[in-house]
């Protein structure tokens, strides 16, 4: 009789930890649920639509992090026009280059003084293009070649993971720049130039890599990120 | 444009070593008007921007029928071992991308080794200031690309 019942209690016993497993592993997924919000990742195609450009460039974000001064990793907030830096040419006409803010929520200072960022707040601005307006202030037939906010909003959405390796801007020689902290909430905070493409990695997905490094499929964001880190000395 | 720019701009325009060898380039350096194709101007861009290429205007079929391209020439004085090969090689970079043409080196955010197709050219991101042939022409694979596009 006891050899009978043996098998049935083992899978009794069986059925109860196998339950008992699934529970614990429901339990962990719901207690994480606030931590593992669906990740949303952007589209960095968008941050080249307004022309193109040749940078110094580093042979990994190791060595950009090194000459930059300041590494940040958050989350994109939002984003917003930014300043304008203007030129006439010689034709009389103007040439407005357009700018973009993207806000980042910085959860990490890698390097420099978390102080400059007031409420958690940075400020980053890229190039959209250039518009040209004739002497009475309208825009030149095809002078419209700036990116629209709207297409950067939807490749660049808020909540994107970002890590930012890049120094304050610096405008254009031989322009005026017109609403130079356009975007820019905060007075005091420095506006960080994110032009160079191995300054602004976005987080595109865990099986892509980073734009900088000629997809370089091994250089995904979080392995950018954890090099960088481990570079700095910073702890997640 | 300084003196150095302006004869580089002139010399990559007619270059014969590249792409300017598969077609006639009527280089003219008239005041800039509507009917320009090319806007050259001697900038600085900051310390990390070597030189960049802006569309201008578009004409009826959306393509860019105007472009303006700046160079940082004291960025390059400031960083280059030879500025005169480094200024050639921004000026033939960037006018490649008014044909259409793309990246490949660090610093490119796209394009894989594909685009370097064997042969370097000075479509390479970054310095390249060594003053080699390659650094201020643009590689057969390119001249394929540009006569596919245009």
């Amino acid at each position: 009789m006891i050899q009978k019942k043996t098998p049935r209690a083992l899978l009794i016993l069986s059925l109860a930890l196998t339950g008992c497993a699934e529970t614990r592993a429901g339990a962990l997924h719901a207690d994480d649920g606030a931590a593992r919000a669906p990740r949303v990742y952007a589209q960095d195609a968008i941050l080249d639509g307004a022309g193109s450009a040749d940078f110094l460039s580093e042979p990994s974000p190791r060595a950009v992090a090194a000459k930059s001064r300041f590494v940040l990793e958050g989350v994109v907030d939002g984003l917003a026009d930014g300043r304008s830096e203007v030129q006439t040419n010689e034709q009389g006409q103007s040439e407005r280059d357009r700018f973009v803010v993207i806000r980042v929520r910085v959860s990490n200072v890698l390097k420099g003084s978390r102080a400059k960022f007031p409420g958690g707040i940075a400020y980053l601005t890229l190039p959209r293009g250039v518009q040209t307006y004739d002497q009475t202030g309208t825009i030149v037939p095809g002078g419209d070649v700036a990116v629209p906010i709207d297409a950067f909003q939807h490749d660049i959405p808020p909540g994107a993971r970002i890590l930012v390796l890049a120094s304050p801007v610096r405008g254009a020689e031989g322009t005026s720049m017109w609403r130079a902290r356009a975007g820019v909430l905060d007075a005091s905070t420095p506006i960080v130039d994110v032009s160079n493409p191995q300054t602004i990695l976005l987080d595109r997905g865990p099986e892509s890599s980073v734009r900088g490094w000629q997809n370089d499929p091994s250089l995904t964001f979080d392995h950018a990120l954890s090099q960088v880190r481990s570079a700095l000395g910073a702890t997640p | 444009m300084g003196t150095a720019a302006k004869s580089r701009a002139r010399y990559s325009m007619d270059n014969k070593d590249g792409l300017m060898a598969q077609t006639v380039v009527d280089t003219r350096e008239d005041p800039c008007g509507a009917a320009t194709d090319i806007v050259f101007r001697q900038v600085d861009l900051g310390p990390s921007t070597l030189g960049d290429t802006k569309c201008l205007k578009r004409n009826d079929v959306n393509r860019c029928d105007q472009w303006r391209i700046r160079v940082n020439v004291n960025l390059i004085d400031a960083t280059a071992t030879n500025s005169g090969s480094e200024i050639r090689h921004t000026l033939c970079h960037e006018i490649g991308h008014t044909v259409g043409l793309w990246h490949y080196g660090f610093g490119d955010p796209y394009t894989g080794p594909a685009d370097r197709n064997g042969a370097d050219n000075c479509l390479m991101s970054g310095l390249a200031d060594g003053g080699q042939p390659w650094t201020r022409s643009y590689g057969p694979h390119d001249i394929v690309a540009v006569n596919t596009n245009w």
